[in-house]
């Protein structure tokens, strides 16, 4: 048996504690029985006062109404004499012992009355003093007896039960202590035996119990141990399992307290991760859940924790938490209070999960929703998300201000409840191609909205969810009206464009055949008249004639019109009186349309002044004319008027092509069928008809406004099917009239030639052998030069002798233009004519001639080349110096 | 008419005011012959004489000589007589009245005529009494070879009777007055007198009034002979033959 220390002892801490309570008991007993000692001498006291009362104060009041001093002074010292009495003094009068004296005193005072003349006479006062030292003097006396005795009496007890107690218990106790520490599970076969009497009644009493009980326990054991090791196998897989299972968390699991700082009662190893702390030091409470909360969180946690545990209810909270190293981590707490029986709540049982990184990956998100919201609020472009059945689910502000309407009432709306049905369907069509079809779409559509037509440049593409399924559609839509406008006008620019570039092309096309093309025909009109001249006009070969030449002339003027409608052509124009140009073509354009139709003549009542070569106008008329007698097909009427109107800048800011002046009106309108979109869209095209093979040129309207453009003029035409057709012409207005030459109309000029020298230049051979025959045979003097240089020789060799100087405009080396200013130069007298099929700027400027120039267009006939010619001989000097001067 | 019905009132008034007469209470501590119980002691004739004559109805109680002093002091009897002179710087509330009463001599009684006292110092040889209070005796016995104090005059005779003292020291008179009363034979009074006191009336400061009218009524009693003839009608059968 292993030697107990004396202290760990049963027997010894038994000692110990009868001592402690003897001397407990003692004390007590002591202190009570001090009491009612104490409590016997103050009865006692007080019976002392009160023998004074009734025994001494009704002799010391004769004493004292005697003034016997001395007697007083006995019966004072009686009264000292008296237990405890310290002090007996008559007030005033005479005193026994010292008064006052020490802590504890009882002081008496008893009056002291006298019966005089029958009065009651207080005589004086009898005080007593009862002084407690005796008391508490004997009651010391009494303690240290009391003590002393018990101390024995209590050390020599429990002597006694010490060694009884060790030899009727305490070995059997320490047997049992050895047997209880020497069984274990393996040894449980070996009884526990106590070394007593071998009677019945230690078999009965306490340790016999103790010693069966223990051995009918180490007989269950034996039994149970089975149990009992499949039960500790049972909790140990339990625990492995909760141990796993809280590994598993990605979190903290804890038990801890339900006020902050929240001390555990239990956590998982996972805590050291997220806090920094390993679990131990919460275990211990050196670290509560409280201590690495953020500062600015902890009221906000605490409150949450507070506000659930008292009704029992689940708690979560997000909060920051300071890790060890100073970092800043999230976390998202759930727990709940667990309560007693009796409804207190005992634990908070919850887990802690690290919410760093979704937090991060949520501010990530927001920024970029945020970033993506800032885009497409800031965009220009409308961005919209619909849903499969064509409902708006977003729309940034600038698709709002597209559709005209707040966010309430687009999102959920489809395109039919926003534009009209027309624009709708626009929309939806290219929708459904996206929706329905799985198509990247980029189109533009036109809308009609409140403030009018737009056109927008649209984007639009699947929206599709996770499993990429289409679930609607997003689009992205720019504003491309003005675009679309400034295109449109483009385009209108670029048919200009075009359009004038045929025009050029054509004009030089016709320029660069005219040329050639009028000298042969010249040669043809030419040779014709001359063969005429020698043929009767009742023979065949006469009509023959006939007919080459009016071919010829026909050909001359389809060569005319191409230079018209090119704005080639040679013109000599003057201001006119409009009203009184067209009042004199009415004869010839009433044949012209034939009699089933109508002319009307509206002339203005003012003059109408216009600069052009009135042929231009007889050309522009007659096309009109024609053109206005083929839309009608049986009768009609065709009316001519003028007028004058002016344009200011508004007026041709909305009328593209138009210039702000004062116009003089030419307008020719017909009650025909009128036309459609398409042909006045190709009004003026060049060699355009809608005539039947054979019956137009396509020359007419575009001769026409060749001709207006020419002038500076612009014409507008409105035509309304089965209605008829109007054709406006506006031409300058000019105030004045010019001095100008007299137009030559139809008077007859003198053509025979009276024998004057006529140099004639002319580099087709052919052209030149004609005409030299023509000017002959009208009696001029031809000296014929087929070009410049032999021109200037001729020239030179006969200079005083030419007249007049016939010639082409354009020849090889040298044109027409130079050569006579070099023969000119020479003689001064010189005049001069020129003749040309096509100009090319050389004498005239954009076709117009210089002014003074005299010019026949070829072909020419035999009698309008002598008329001109006699007309330039016999023009006056002044003419022929301001020819120069312009020549110059 | 109306001073006739005022003198008639006043007429009417007076035997009232001399029926009304105003009673003065005054202790003392004197004994036979000098005051006894009936009031007819020499003091008390003397005094009740002299508050007579200035209208003053006496009433007398016999106290212990201190308590006397005390009462008197204490305004619980007007005044107190007969007491020596200088009471008045004890007692602070009692004032003396000039002229006195009488005057005390103080004189040693023995049982032997012939023993020689002649002052205080004569005293030393011998066992004295005195009675209690009595302070010009307590004063001046300084030497005697004891002194015993007792309650009062009679136990004072019966001690120097009964042979426990050699002397006893007393008033004279009131000594002849105890020894008739005791009928005790055999002790006389000593010559000469050890010392003489005038003693005098002292009234409580609340009579103050009456200081003058009482001395002059003494002053007119010893003047008209009426105060010897007091003293010899009430002395006489107390003094020695």
């Amino acid at each position: 048996m292993p030697l107990l220390p004396k202290v760990n002892r049963i027997a010894f801490r038994l000692v110990v504690y009868i001592c402690l309570f003897s001397s407990l008991a003692a004390l007590l007993s002591t202190a009570v029985q001090l009491f009612f000692e104490y409590r016997r001498d103050l009865d006692q006291i007080s019976a002392t006062v009160e023998q004074i009362r009734r025994s001494h104060i009704p002799a010391i009041v004769p004493t004292l109404w005697g003034y016997d001093l001395a007697v007083l002074a006995m019966q004072l010292q009686g009264i000292k004499n008296l237990p405890d009495v310290s002090y007996a003094g008559i007030v005033k009068v005479v005193e026994t012992g010292e008064k006052g004296r020490g802590r504890h005193i009882l002081s008496h005072e008893f009056p002291l009355q006298h019966t005089h003349r029958g009065q009651d006479l207080e005589i004086g006062v009898l005080q007593v003093e009862v002084s407690l030292q005796g008391v508490y003097r004997r009651l010391m006396d009494r303690v240290i007896v009391i003590l002393v005795t018990q101390t024995v009496k209590t050390f020599v007890v429990s002597i006694f039960i010490f060694f009884l107690f060790y030899a009727t218990v305490g070995r059997h106790l320490t047997t049992m202590a050895d047997f209880a520490r020497s069984l274990s599970l393996q040894d449980l076969g070996r009884p526990l035996v106590l070394r007593r009497r071998a009677d019945r009644s230690a078999k009965r009493d306490e340790l016999g119990l103790v010693e069966a009980a223990i051995n009918e326990m180490r007989e269950k054991l034996v039994g149970e141990m089975d149990t009992v090791r499949e039960a500790q196998t049972a909790l140990a897989r339990s625990e492995e399992r909760f141990r796993t299972l809280v590994a598993n968390i990605p979190g903290i699991v804890y038990r801890c307290e339900t006020q902050a700082p929240w001390r555990v009662e239990y956590i998982s190893e996972r805590v050291e991760q997220v806090s920094g702390y390993p679990a131990a030091d919460f275990l211990s409470g050196r670290v509560a859940f409280g201590h690495y909360i953020h500062p600015e969180d902890l009221a906000k946690v605490e409150a949450t924790v507070k506000a659930h545990v008292a009704p029992g209810t689940p708690f979560e909270v997000e909060y920051r938490i300071r890790h060890r190293d100073g970092a800043i981590r999230w976390v998202f707490e759930k727990g709940q209070a667990v309560f007693d029986r009796e409804n207190h709540p005992l634990w908070l049982d919850g887990v802690i999960l690290d919410i760093t990184q979704n937090r991060r990956a949520e501010e990530r998100l927001r920024e970029k929703d945020h970033l993506l919201h800032e885009i497409l609020e800031n965009t220009s472009d409308a961005v919209f998300c619909k849903d499969g059945d064509g409902r708006y689910i977003l729309a940034n502000s600038a698709a709002l201000r597209a559709i005209g309407r707040p966010e309430g009432e687009v999102v959920g709306r489809t395109d039919f409840t926003l534009f009209p049905r027309e624009s709708a369907e626009v929309i939806k069509r290219n929708d459904d191609q996206v929706l329905h079809g799985g198509l990247n779409v980029i189109a533009e559509e036109r809308l009609i909205v409140e403030y009018g037509e737009t056109w927008w440049h649209t984007s639009k593409s699947p929206l599709r969810d996770s499993q990429g399924k289409t679930i609607g559609l997003v689009g992205i839509s720019r504003d491309v009206t003005a675009l679309k406008l400034a295109e449109q006008h483009k385009e209108q620019l670029e048919r200009k464009f075009l359009q004038a570039q045929k025009m050029e092309s054509i004009g030089r096309l016709a320029g660069g055949v005219a040329h050639d093309f009028n000298n042969m025909l010249n040669v043809i009109i030419g040779h014709a008249e001359l063969a005429l001249e020698g043929v009767d006009q009742g023979a065949q070969l006469y009509e023959d004639l006939q007919e080459i030449k009016r071919a010829a002339l026909r050909s001359a003027d389809l060569t005319r019109q191409l230079l018209a409608f090119a704005r080639k052509q040679t013109v000599a124009p003057r201001v006119l009186d409009l009203r009184e140009a067209v009042d004199g073509m009415l004869k010839m354009l009433r044949r012209l349309i034939g009699e089933d139709i109508d002319l009307e003549w509206r002339p203005a009542k003012r003059p109408g002044l216009v600069k052009i070569d009135p042929v231009q106008i007889e050309q522009m008329l007659a096309n009109l004319c024609v053109n206005a007698r083929d839309a009608i097909i049986d009768t009609g009427k065709i009316t001519i008027e003028t007028g004058q109107v002016a344009f200011d800048e508004a007026y041709c800011a909305e009328h593209p092509g138009f210039l702000a002046g004062e116009y003089v009106l030419l307008a020719v309108s017909d009650d025909g069928c009128g036309m459609s979109a398409e042909t006045l869209t190709n009004l003026f095209e060049p060699f355009y008809t809608t005539k039947e093979l054979g019956k137009g040129t396509g020359l007419g309207l575009s001769t026409v406004y060749g001709i207006v453009k020419q002038n500076n003029g612009f014409v507008n035409v409105y035509s309304e099917p089965d209605h008829g057709t109007t054709f406006r012409i506006y031409l300058p207005a000019r105030q004045n009239r010019e001095a100008s030459l007299p137009p030559d109309g139809d008077k007859a000029v003198p053509v025979a030639g009276g024998g004057e020298c006529i140099l004639l230049v002319e580099d087709e051979p052919q052209l030149l052998k004609m005409t030299k025959t023509v000017l002959e045979r009208k009696g001029y003097r031809v000296l014929a030069a087929a070009g410049p240089a032999e021109a200037l020789a001729l020239a030179a060799a006969r200079a005083e002798t030419i007249d007049l100087l016939v010639t082409d405009v354009v020849m090889p080396g040298m044109n027409g233009r130079e050569l006579a200013g070099r023969l000119q130069a020479a003689t001064p007298k010189l005049r001069c004519l020129f003749m040309s099929g096509y100009t090319a700027n050389v004498i005239a400027h954009h076709g117009v001639l210089d002014e003074g120039v005299a010019f026949i267009q070829k072909p020419v006939s035999s009698r309008d080349l002598a008329a001109k010619v006699r007309e330039v001989l016999d023009r006056s000097p002044l003419t022929q110096s301001r020819q120069r001067a312009a020549e110059r | 008419m109306h001073w006739i019905l005022y003198v008639l009132l006043m007429i009417l008034a007076c035997p009232l005011r001399l029926a009304a007469e105003e009673q003065i209470t005054l202790a003392t501590s004197d004994g036979i012959p000098l005051s006894n119980p009936e009031g007819t002691g020499f003091h008390d004739q003397v005094v009740r004489e002299a508050c007579r004559r200035i209208g003053l109805s006496l009433n007398i109680e016999h106290l212990p000589a201190e308590r006397s002093l005390i009462n008197a002091n204490e305004g619980i009897e007007d005044g107190v007589y007969v007491r020596v002179e200088g009471l008045d710087a004890v007692y602070a509330d009692l004032r003396r009245v000039p002229e006195k009463i009488g005057d005390y001599e103080f004189v040693a009684f023995g049982r032997n005529k012939d023993m020689p006292i002649a002052g205080w110092d004569s005293l030393a040889n011998y066992h004295v009494a005195i009675v209690t209070g009595w302070k010009i005796l307590e004063k001046n016995i300084v030497a005697s070879r004891s002194l015993t104090k007792v309650k009062d005059a009679g136990l004072l005779f019966r001690t120097l009777a009964d042979d426990k003292v050699d002397l006893v020291v007393y008033n004279r008179l009131d000594g002849y007055g105890q020894l008739k009363e005791m009928k005790l034979q055999g002790i006389y009074a000593l010559q000469a007198p050890l010392a003489t006191r005038e003693m005098f009336l002292y009234l409580h400061k609340s009579r103050e009034r009456l200081i003058p009218l009482l001395s002059k009524a003494l002053r007119e009693m010893k003047g008209d002979g009426t105060y010897d003839r007091i003293k010899k009608s009430a002395l006489t059968a107390y003094l020695p033959q």
